[in-house]
C-alpha cells in the first residue's frame, strides 16, 4: 500500500513538473476580402500564398525577408497600387507607358530611369536585367508563363497578381497589402487599406435620395455580342453596393457575360442609365457601331471612364471607394466630384 | 434537266429554306411594332443579307483567282487581295485619320487597297510566269502587310487599336439597312460583269495561249478578272471584315460536284454554294450562341481549313 502511494505520488509530481508546452499559435492570414491571396507574417518576415484562381492545385507560395528596391510591373494596375502607398519610385520597369497615367512614371520613362517593357507577352530580359531588377509582379494572364520560367531561372523573383480576378471590388483592394510587403511598407499598405475600406463602407451605407433602384446596363457591342461584368464580377458588386439594379444580374460567372444583341435591343425599354460603353463620346460610339441610335438607352444618361482611361486603370484598382462614390453621386443624380467617370453629352 | 442542272435547282431550293431559318432564328420578341420594324430592317434583314452577299461574293472571287492563275490554291485571301483592303482600312484607322472613318471613307479605303494589291499581283503576272511563284509573292505579300499592321497598332493609341480589332474580328452584324444597296449595287456590278466574261473565262481553263489563239483578249480578261475580284473582296471587307477560306473553299468543291469546267455552272454554283456556306456557318454561330461566342471567321475557317487541307492531301 505505501508502494502504490509513492507511485501515485510520483505520478502526480510527474504530471506537475511537466513543462508546459505552447501552443503553436495560429498563424494569421492578414487578408480579409482576398480568395487568392495571404500573407501571414512570421518571426523571420512574411508567407505569401496566391492561389491561381484558374488551378486549384496551383499555389504559389513564398517567405519574405527583405523587401525589394527595384521593382518590375507588368500592369498598370500594380503601378497604381505602388502609387497608392508612395512607393513609385521603385519601380524599375514597366508594361508600356502608352497606357499608363501616372506624369512622374512617365517622365521617369521618358529620362531612361524607368524601363519600357512594351509588351508583357515578349519580356525582354535584357531590359529587366539591365533594370537590376529583384522583383517582377505580372498579371498570369497565361502566355507569359513560358518567360516567366526562365526569368525564375535566373533568379529572378517573379510574383503573379490575380487581383483582376477577385470577386469584390474592396478584395482587389487588399491586393495592396503584398506591394506593401514586397516594398517593406506594410503597415502603411494596412493603413491605407484601412481607410479604402471605412470610405467603401460609409458610402455604400449612406443613405440615397432616390427611392428607386435605377434600372443599369453596362458594357457595349464587341464582335457580334454585347458583352457585360458577369453578376458576380466585382464590378456588379459595385453596382449592388450602390442600388443599382443591374440588367445582368441573372447572367453566370466572375467574368465577363455574353448576350446577343437583338435581346438587348428588345429587353432594355426600361434601362435609365448605360455604364462603362467603352467610348468618350456619343459620336465615338456612333461611329464604332452606328446601331447604338436604336438602343433605347442610347438617349438616356450615359457615364464613362473613358476620358481618361489610362487614368481609370492605373487607380481604380486601388480606389474602390472613389469608384463607388462615383457611382453612387451618379445614382442620386447630384453629381459633385466624379474622380474616374464623365457623363457623355447629348 | 440534267444532273447538274438538278443539283443547282436543289441548292437554290435548300438556300431558300436556309433563309427562312435563318430569318426564323433571329426572330427576337419586341414589345412594339416600330421596335419590330427596327429588328428587322436593321439587325436581322442586314445580317442575311451579309451573309449572303459575303458567302456569294467570295467564292466568285476565289472561283476568277483560281481560274486566272490556274491553280486551286488562288483566292483573294491567298493572294493578298483581302491584305490589301485590310492595310488600307488599318492605315485609316490607326493612322489618325478618324474623320475619314464614316462609311463612304471605309469602303473607298478598302476598295483602294484590294484595287491595289491586284493592281500590284497583275503587275508580279507579267514578270513571274509560274502560278507557284505568284501564290508565293501572294503570301508573302500578306505576310507583309500585316507586319505593316503591327507597326500601325505598336504606335496608335489604345483606343484605335480596339477599333481594328473589333473590325478585323470579321462580322456579319456591322452592315446597316442603308448600306445593304451599296454592297448589293457593288455585288451585282461584279457578278453581271463576270458573266459577261464567261466564254473567256472558259476559254482560260485551256490556257492562256490557248485562249489568246481562240481570239480572246487574254490581257483585257485578266484586268477585268483581279478588278472584280477587287470589287468583290474590297467591298465586303469593308463591310464586314475579312473572312477567310470561303472564297478558297468553295470553288474547288464546285469543281469536284459538278466536274466540269463550264464557267456558267460554276459561276452559278458558287454564288449558291457560297451564300449557303456562311449562312450555314451564321445559323451555326446563332445555336452556339447560349454556350460561346465564335466570331464567323473562326467558324468558316473551323470548316473550310481541313477541306482545304483534304484536297491537298488528295492531290498530292
Amino acid at each position: 500500500m505505501r508502494s502504490l502511494w509513492l507511485l501515485l505520488l510520483l505520478v502526480v509530481w510527474a504530471c506537475g513538473s511537466e513543462p508546459q508546452q505552447q501552443r503553436p499559435k495560429q498563424a494569421q492570414n492578414l487578408c480579409k476580402y482576398s480568395k487568392l491571396l495571404k500573407i501571414v507574417p512570421t518571426e523571420k518576415g512574411y508567407i505569401v500564398e496566391i492561389q491561381n484562381p484558374e488551378q486549384p492545385k496551383e499555389q504559389f507560395k513564398f517567405q519574405l525577408k527583405q523587401s525589394f528596391e527595384r521593382i518590375a510591373a507588368l500592369s498598370a494596375t500594380h503601378v497604381g497600387m505602388l502609387s497608392a502607398i508612395g512607393q513609385a519610385q521603385r519601380l524599375c520597369a514597366i508594361p508600356d507607358k502608352r497606357y499608363l497615367h501616372d506624369p512622374q512614371i512617365i517622365k521617369a520613362v521618358k529620362r531612361g530611369q524607368v524601363a519600357d517593357l512594351k509588351s508583357e507577352q515578349q519580356l525582354s530580359i535584357e531590359k529587366l536585367l539591365a533594370q537590376r531588377t529583384q522583383a517582377l509582379v505580372y498579371s498570369g494572364f497565361g502566355p507569359e508563363q513560358t518567360q516567366i520560367k526562365r526569368l525564375r531561372s535566373i533568379g529572378l523573383t517573379c510574383i503573379p497578381n490575380y487581383e483582376w480576378r477577385e470577386t469584390h471590388p474592396l478584395a482587389r483592394a487588399e491586393w495592396v497589402l503584398l506591394f506593401g510587403v514586397l516594398t517593406g511598407q506594410l503597415d502603411k499598405a494596412q493603413r491605407y487599406f484601412k481607410q479604402v475600406c471605412q470610405n467603401y463602407q460609409r458610402i455604400r451605407t449612406q443613405p440615397t435620395l432616390c427611392n428607386t433602384n435605377p434600372f443599369v446596363i453596362s458594357g457595349y457591342v464587341y464582335g457580334d455580342q454585347w458583352v457585360a461584368p458577369a453578376a458576380n464580377s466585382f464590378e456588379a458588386k459595385l453596382y449592388a453596393d450602390v442600388d443599382f439594379t443591374y440588367y445582368f444580374n441573372e447572367s453566370a460567372g466572375t467574368g465577363s457575360c455574353f448576350s446577343s444583341i437583338p435581346s438587348v435591343l428588345t429587353n432594355s425599354a426600361a434601362v435609365v442609365l448605360w455604364l462603362n460603353p467603352g467610348q468618350p463620346t456619343r459620336a465615338a460610339l456612333l461611329q464604332q457601331y452606328p446601331k447604338y441610335k436604336y438602343f433605347p438607352f442610347f438617349k438616356k444618361r450615359i457615364f464613362c471612364y473613358t476620358h481618361n482611361t489610362n487614368f481609370y486603370w492605373e487607380c481604380a484598382a486601388a480606389h474602390p471607394d472613389w469608384v463607388l462614390s462615383d457611382l453612387s453621386q451618379i445614382r442620386n443624380g447630384h453629381v459633385k466630384k466624379l474622380h474616374f467617370y464623365k457623363e457623355l453629352r447629348q | 434537266m440534267n444532273r447538274k442542272g438538278l443539283l443547282l435547282l436543289l441548292l437554290a431550293l435548300v438556300l431558300l429554306l436556309s433563309c427562312l431559318l435563318h430569318i426564323h432564328l433571329t426572330e427576337v420578341s419586341s414589345s412594339s411594332a416600330a421596335q419590330a420594324n427596327v429588328l428587322w430592317w436593321e439587325f436581322r434583314f442586314p445580317r442575311l443579307m451579309s451573309a449572303l452577299l459575303a458567302g456569294a461574293g467570295l467564292s466568285l472571287s476565289g472561283l476568277l483567282m483560281q481560274n486566272l492563275f490556274r491553280n486551286p490554291m488562288a483566292g483573294p485571301y491567298v493572294l493578298g487581295i483581302n491584305s490589301g483592303a485590310s492595310l488600307t482600312t488599318a492605315l485609316l484607322m490607326l493612322g489618325g485619320f478618324p474623320w475619314m472613318l464614316h462609311t463612304i471613307g471605309l469602303v473607298g479605303s478598302s476598295l483602294l487597297g484590294a484595287f491595289l494589291a491586284a493592281a500590284f499581283m497583275f503587275f508580279v503576272s507579267w514578270r513571274v510566269q509560274q502560278t507557284t511563284g505568284l501564290l508565293l509573292v501572294g503570301l508573302m505579300f500578306a505576310s507583309f502587310t500585316g507586319s505593316i499592321e503591327s507597326v500601325l497598332q505598336s504606335w496608335a493609341s489604345p483606343e484605335q487599336v480596339k477599333q481594328f480589332f473589333l473590325w478585323n474580328m470579321g462580322s456579319l452584324q456591322q452592315l446597316s439597312a442603308a448600306q445593304v444597296p451599296w454592297l448589293l449595287t457593288l455585288f451585282t456590278a461584279a457578278v453581271l460583269w463576270s458573266l459577261l466574261l464567261i466564254r473567256s473565262l472558259n476559254a482560260f481553263v485551256l490556257g492562256q495561249d490557248q485562249a489568246f489563239q481562240l481570239g480572246v483578249r487574254t490581257q483585257r480578261v485578266r484586268l477585268s478578272m483581279l478588278a472584280i475580284t477587287a470589287l468583290l473582296a474590297g467591298s465586303i471587307t469593308a463591310y464586314c471584315g475579312p473572312i477567310a477560306f470561303v472564297g478558297l473553299a468553295i470553288p474547288n468543291l464546285g469543281r469536284q460536284l459538278l466536274r466540269t469546267q463550264d464557267h456558267l455552272l460554276l459561276i452559278l454554283f458558287c454564288l449558291l454554294f457560297g451564300a449557303l456556306f456562311l449562312l450555314a456557318c451564321d445559323i451555326l454561330s446563332i445555336y452556339l450562341d447560349s454556350y460561346f461566342s465564335l466570331p464567323i471567321n473562326v467558324l468558316t475557317s473551323l470548316i473550310g481549313a481541313p477541306y482545304i487541307a483534304y484536297l491537298v492531301l488528295r492531290r498530292s
